[in-house]
């Protein structure tokens, strides 16, 4: 009897949503990190673990980058939505996630002076743009950059032999696994240069020739391109969660190196869709096997005028 | 029956020898890789001479002409006369489809049992084809790449494109196709580094009759080739970051 | 004429903000909010946001063309909405907030079409639905 019950309840169809309350699991406080090891999932043809599908992250956006559900600064508020009280409420400070910068301790970039300048100057000019650098990329369409693409909406991955592809709504990514050199250093990319390889349940992604373009987030922390980014992807045995973690050198910017740590779940026929972590639709088909795909990611907005830029200029 | 067997399995493996081409677990055609056209159709599918832009080019349209409705002429002719700030190439997110195809910049497929992907280096959009037996979703929807459905018949990978925007292009010359266009493409492979690419036009808003391309899309074969990114869309304002350039 | 709809359209684009995946706050005002009677000129369905424009005639009769920021076509498509809901001439009201820099552009966050239908269009906010 209970067995039929619980089936029923996984029978009901996805709900949509337009507010937090089915997101639970996808806006999380707090996260274990997936443990290194051997992997013990499904695999492909040729050998990789198969993580191939629909994921995102579970801990926001991109809005600020040691806070990333906190406040960003006074006007950040979400406009009101119709018959509801202000959509963002701003839980306490310990009631909210920890900074995404895992390292060093103090969950902050370990700038040098004049780029900590230069970021707390992006930040204060975030929502009033008088100058074309104050416009966050991501706002113009561009590519999110290889770390801060996970910051966002719900993404994909596709695995070949010899490659994992990464789509993502604005941008995509193509990590070799193949053993090939890098690009020339004198090419510098939005999303870098990738070169991978699995050891157990972990993909170690080595990501050069970054023109770090896309910076960290709205709250204008950035690196130079002079960075390399190590990347681990770990993905847990339950395949149904993997930790993200890229480690950034640069001396151009940095007093020393800093970690970034982005927890994902995997996006999911049953998951809610709230056209933000899970922007699938279910795919037509004869068969009975519940199949989801994700339309087009085409980011066409980028070629407008911008906002208090225009202003300025007249 | 054991004859019958024995003779299917025998012209099998005289194809197969005959056909040696990359292939997937599933027994398909393999078409993973890099690939580009030569075709210069991107100048104009039909038959053209150099300009100052483009060099000559024989046309890739069977019958040379695309058989415009008469209003679609002209419409083709403004575009042509506004082409410089029209053609929606200019704005580098994605040329659409076929003209991603036939482009003078390659692309990459990554092939699976259940779909392609083809990653184009113009702009970086990718289009999926998903060979998994789905179908259309209901209704008319507007995709600048169109909606994919392949299916094979042999060694061909026959696709249906639907959902246009209308928006694309198909060419620098102006050449276009509504909300309503039709597309179905046959891809196949010529030898092993060589695929016949073409693809059959109908849009009942625009020509007065399906017409058809047809390209060879030849294998990027220097070693270690790949997909350079190119979001040329990010050309205008991409000296701002990450901080101001002063070069 | 879809052609030369096009070319009219990249004039108007070129001249209102049109950022992508932006945070409210760095377009617009939650001070101002507001409602918007008007007839539809056009309808832009460009990702990430869906664009219509709308005619709007004051008590003096003037008649002033404002841009109205929705969602993403696939998000709005899954409320029920697509590009041919919004016919050129149908007259809506639109609530939203207006844009900082003073143009004629808001972010809606909803459209009531004549037959009574009021559907959310969930713009640019809240940027990550249940933040808190």
């Amino acid at each position: 009897m209970k067995n039929r019950l619980i089936f029923l309840g996984v029978l009901a169809i996805a709900p949509i949503v337009s507010s937090g309350q089915a997101l639970r699991g996808w806006r999380e406080t707090s996260f274990v990190p997936a443990p290194k090891g051997e992997w013990t999932g499904a695999r492909l043809s040729d050998g990789q673990p198969d993580v191939s599908g629909h994921w995102s992250n579970t801990i926001g956006n991109h809005n600020n980058l040691t806070d990333p559900q906190g406040p960003l600064g006074a006007d950040d508020e979400a406009p009101p939505q119709e018959g509801r009280q202000n959509a963002r409420r701003i839980k306490p400070r310990n009631e909210r996630a920890p900074s995404r910068v895992s390292a060093p301790a103090d969950g902050q970039i370990p700038f040098q002076p004049w780029a900590r300048a230069k970021q707390q100057e992006f930040l204060k000019y975030l929502n009033n743009p008088i100058k074309e650098e104050y416009v966050e990329p991501f706002a113009r369409c561009a590519p999110g950059g290889p770390t801060k693409s996970f910051m966002w909406h719900g993404y994909e991955i596709r695995q070949y032999p010899g490659s994992v592809v990464f789509l993502f709504d604005s941008g995509n990514r193509v990590i070799y696994l193949d053993g090939r050199p890098h690009l020339p250093t004198s090419l510098k990319l939005w999303n870098g240069d990738s070169r991978g390889h699995w050891e157990g349940n972990m993909l170690i992604v080595d990501t050069t020739n970054n023109n770090s373009k896309a910076r960290l987030g709205r709250s204008g922390e950035f690196v130079s391109e002079n960075a390399t980014i190590a990347e681990r992807f770990i993905f847990d045995p339950s395949g149904d969660r993997f930790t993200y973690d890229a480690t950034y050198t640069d001396p151009t910017v940095l007093t020393r190196q800093f970690t970034i740590t982005i927890p994902n779940r995997r996006v999911t026929d049953k998951t809610p869709v709230d056209d933000w972590n899970n922007l699938t639709f279910p795919a037509k088909h004869a068969g009975t096997a519940p199949i989801i795909e994700a339309y087009e990611r085409v980011c066409v907005e980028g070629n407008g005028n911008h906002g208090q830029v225009v202003t300025a200029s007249k | 029956m054991v004859r019958a067997l024995l003779v299917t399995a025998a012209l099998a493996f005289v194809l197969r020898g005959q056909t040696n081409f990359s292939r997937g677990a599933d027994g398909h055609p393999d078409f993973s890789g890099i690939w580009q056209s030569l075709s210069g159709a991107d100048y104009g599918l039909e038959p053209h001479l150099a300009t100052k832009d483009w060099p000559p080019g024989a046309g890739v349209v069977e019958g040379d002409a695309i058989p415009y409705q008469p209003a679609a002429l002209q419409q083709r002719a403004r575009n042509f006369a506004a082409r410089a700030a029209a053609d929606p190439r200019t704005k580098c997110f994605t040329l659409g489809t076929p003209r991603g195809i036939y482009n003078d910049e390659p692309f990459q497929i990554f092939q699976r049992s259940r779909d392609l992907t083809l990653l184009f280096e113009f702009g970086h959009p990718v289009r999926t084809i998903n060979t998994n037996n789905t179908e259309h979703p209901d209704g008319h929807i507007d995709f600048w790449l169109g909606d994919s459905r392949g299916h094979w018949e042999g060694e061909t990978l026959v696709v249906d494109v639907i959902d246009f925007n209308g928006e694309a292009w198909l060419d620098r010359v102006g050449d276009f196709n509504s909300d309503a266009l039709h597309l179905v493409e046959r891809w196949s492979f010529i030898d092993r580094n060589t695929i016949r690419y073409r693809a059959t036009f109908d849009d009942p808003k625009v020509y007065t009759r399906p017409w058809t391309i047809e390209v060879l899309l030849y294998r990027r074969l220097e070693p270690n080739v790949q997909i350079i990114e190119n979001y040329c869309s990010t050309l205008e304002y991409d000296q701002y970051y990450p901080v101001p350039s002063t070069k | 004429m879809k052609r030369m709809v096009n070319i009219l359209i990249a004039g108007v684009l070129a001249s209102i903000p049109a950022l992508a995946h932006h945070s409210f706050a760095a377009e617009y005002s939650a001070e101002q909010p507001i409602t918007l009677k008007g007839s539809l000129t056009k309808v832009e369905w460009t990702n990430p946001h869906g664009w219509i424009y709308i005619d709007v005639k004051d008590d003096a009769g003037k008649v002033t063309n404002w841009a109205i920021e929705f969602g993403a076509p696939n998000a709005l498509l899954r409320r029920g909405l697509r590009k041919s809901d919004f016919p050129t001439g149908v007259e809506l009201v639109v609530k939203g907030y207006r844009a900082k820099n003073g143009t004629l552009t808001i972010n809606g966050t909803s459209v009531t079409f004549p037959d009574g239908r009021n559907l959310f269009t969930g713009s640019s906010g809240p940027d990550a639905p249940g933040a808190n």
